[in-house]
């Protein structure tokens, strides 16, 4: 019976990664402009034309773009997956619970607060004081949000509290959008909006290096957060270090969340909804397995958001929160209507 | 005589309680001095608040206590490394369980991490002691279900199957009969006396169904007032601890049997009077609704049991007016009404 489980898991797994596979292919092609992949990509390796517009568009747009996807993706559902584990509460996740709004903060902060005093923040820190930025501002309202879910126990009013303090961030943020100078207001402005198409590929080296450390601290949390779920007091009963398990959690998902908010925005949905569907799909709550199937489920759920920013046949591009929220609603909204039955 | 029972909890002069504004609050209110020995099923008894769930906490080192010595095989529940410690006492809380999507076989496999290493790979002398606990626990046709599709009962089998993997000498239990049916309460405490006999497992629950614990533990540790009395249950009864600590103007603790004799309030006296079956019956009903019940005629308000064509019929009269009822229980629909009057 084991043994037919696990090779049950497997083959899921596997599905899955072709499934993610033809995806980002499907992506690859997909856009305004006609590419012969394999061809473009044998140019690119054997460097041969390497002022071919159409490579060009390939290695620095759509190759950049899908990976940030890939990688945002995975990050975002993994750091959902490890809230709503922490919180032990199925409508946790990076936006709803108001940890993307601090971010937006610390980067609005980094942003707008030095050109108030006629800095440009580009030039002296560079991507990675974005980065540092947003993932204190996250790590920061994940502390406090932590705070008050000790305190309240009830998923609905977390919630509240949680789109509560996404409010004071954006008051805060309006108040700097006042201060700030005309450059970087554009700048933070188009930041809320969300994108995976605007980071370059040293950004994208940074960014994978910040999510590698995310997701290796939660696969070494992955077997006591089994243990979490039954309780503070049964967790701490069976042996489980509580304290180092939470501070470890709160470090891995602020680096997840905070790192993917600084480069891409404020990404709505993803984090909240990807892993209900490997829960729903698997039947599992074993993060020994979870971990890397909503990962994969999450790479899936972006990956097919930037595919439908794209319409074939349509000229224009939407923006990629306004598909992630067309696909992630359905399913916060799925979770809320069956109320009580939601267990994690 | 005792000298090959080992003892696996001691408590000298522990204090517990919660830091108050202003001060401590010690709940229970006295220092506490106990010692349970392996193969002991203790049922921990005291009113609401009293302080059972305190005391469990305490003794399982999720709650600090303030001072006195405890020492649950040895080690310190507050200093021993909480993976060692988890070795040797378990404990299910009421801490609601919210887990959809985990089979009862992967529950109680949670309890193996204490014994397991970094990922949780099962050796198969865990697989065994795992499999071991839900046979013994009478779930092994509910392994492959979901933990949240089971019925109370059932989920409380569970619960005990997972401390049971853990493999610990001391198992705690917060009310795991809470919310149970008569029938299945029975059974899980009979489970669990079984387990220490088997296991020599030290096993304390706490619970407010007297009645049970009295028939089934093999000691009783009451949180009164100003102490905790541990005795077996006959010697408590004997005592009149129990009777100190429950008896009230509703309910009375029969010294000879342990059972409780609930106490009627009567006010008015009525005579009952022939049989035909079903006059404890009639007895039990008129006593229920508050009626002092005279075997011979009372004055003025009486119920006569006759039998008419074959059918039974109660006759109230009230002083000389006649009714005749053909079911008891418009007879005491009847009654109530005329009380209230």
């Amino acid at each position: 019976m084991n043994f037919y489980k696990r090779y049950n898991k497997a083959i899921l797994l596997i599905v899955s990664i072709i499934i993610v596979i033809i995806l980002v292919i499907v992506d690859l092609i997909n856009g305004p402009v006609k590419i012969n992949i394999l061809e473009e990509f044998k140019n690119i390796m054997n460097s041969n034309s390497s002022n071919n517009y159409l490579s060009t568009i390939l290695y620095d747009i759509r190759l950049p773009r899908i990976l940030t996807a890939v990688i945002a993706g995975l990050a975002l559902s993994v750091s959902g997956l490890l809230m709503q584990t922490l919180f032990r509460n199925p409508l946790a996740g990076p936006y709803v619970l108001g940890i993307s709004s601090g971010a937006g903060l610390g980067v609005a902060l980094v942003v707008l607060g030095f050109s108030a005093f006629g800095l440009n923040f580009i030039d002296i820190m560079g991507s990675g004081g974005t980065i540092l930025a947003a993932c204190i501002g996250s790590g920061l309202f994940m502390a406090l949000i932590f705070a008050v879910s000790l305190k309240i126990r009830d998923a609905m009013t977390l919630l509240i509290s949680g789109m509560l303090l996404g409010s004071a961030a954006s008051a805060i943020i309006n108040v700097f959008q006042f201060a700030g100078s005309e450059q970087s207001l554009k700048l933070f402005v188009i930041w809320t909006m969300g994108s995976l198409g605007s980071t370059t590929w040293p950004q994208l080296e940074l960014m994978s290096v910040v999510i590698f450390a995310g997701v290796i601290i939660s696969i070494f949390l992955a077997y006591p957060l089994n243990v979490w779920l039954l309780g503070d007091e049964n967790a701490k009963a069976s042996g489980v270090n509580v304290t180092k398990i939470r501070n470890l959690l709160l470090i891995s998902t602020t680096l997840l969340a905070g790192s993917v908010t600084a480069f891409c925005g404020p990404l709505a949905f993803v984090g909240i909804a990807a892993p209900h569907i490997a829960r729903m799909i698997s039947k599992t709550s074993d993060h020994r397995f979870l971990i890397p199937f909503s990962g994969i489920v999450g790479i899936a759920m972006l990956v097919t958001a930037d595919i439908l920013t794209q319409l074939p046949g349509s000229g224009f591009v939407l923006p990629i929160n306004s598909t992630t929220s067309l696909l992630g609603v359905p399913i916060v909204l799925w979770i809320v209507l069956k109320g009580k039955k939601m267990w994690l | 005589m005792t000298s090959n029972i080992n003892t696996t909890i001691i408590a000298n002069n522990l204090v517990t309680g919660y830091r108050k504004s202003g001060g401590f609050k010690a709940i229970p209110n006295f220092e506490l001095n106990f010692k349970a020995n392996e193969g002991e099923l203790i049922a921990l008894i005291g009113s609401n608040g009293s302080g059972k769930t305190t005391l469990l906490r305490t003794i399982a080192g999720l709650h600090p206590s303030k001072s006195g010595d405890l020492s649950i095989c040895g080690l310190s529940p507050l200093k021993a490394d909480r993976l060692e410690f988890a070795k040797s006492l378990s404990i299910a809380t009421t801490e609601l369980l919210k887990i959809a999507y985990t089979s009862v076989n992967d529950f109680v496999m949670l309890g193996r991490f204490p014994h397991s290493h970094f990922f949780g790979k099962l050796n198969s002398k865990d697989l065994q002691i795992v499999n071991m606990a839900i046979e013994e626990t009478g779930i092994a046709t509910k392994r492959n279900e979901q933990m949240n599709c089971l019925s109370d009962g059932e989920r409380q089998r569970a619960i005990i199957a997972r401390t049971l993997a853990q493999d610990t000498p001391v198992i705690l239990l917060d009310e795991p009969t809470a919310y149970l049916d008569i029938k299945n309460k029975i059974e899980i405490l009979n489970l669990l006396k079984s387990l220490t006999s088997k296991f020599r497992k030290t096993i304390i629950f706490s619970t407010h169904d007297l009645a049970s614990a009295l028939h089934l533990a093999d000691k009783i540790w009451l949180i009164t007032l100003d102490k905790i009395i541990c005795k077996i249950p006959e010697q408590i009864i004997y005592d009149d601890d129990l009777a100190k600590e429950f008896n009230s103007d509703f309910m009375q603790i029969d010294k000879n049997s342990g059972n409780f004799n609930f106490i009627d309030k009567y006010n008015i006296n009525i005579g009952l009077s022939g049989d035909y079956g079903v006059y404890n019956m009639t007895l039990n009903a008129l006593k229920r609704i508050g009626f002092n019940v005279i075997s011979n005629k009372s004055d003025n308000l009486n119920v006569i049991i006759e039998e008419n064509e074959k059918l039974i019929i109660w006759k109230l009269i009230n002083f000389n007016e006649e009714q005749i009822f053909n079911q008891l229980e418009d007879l005491i629909l009847h009654l109530k009404i005329f009380k209230q009057k």
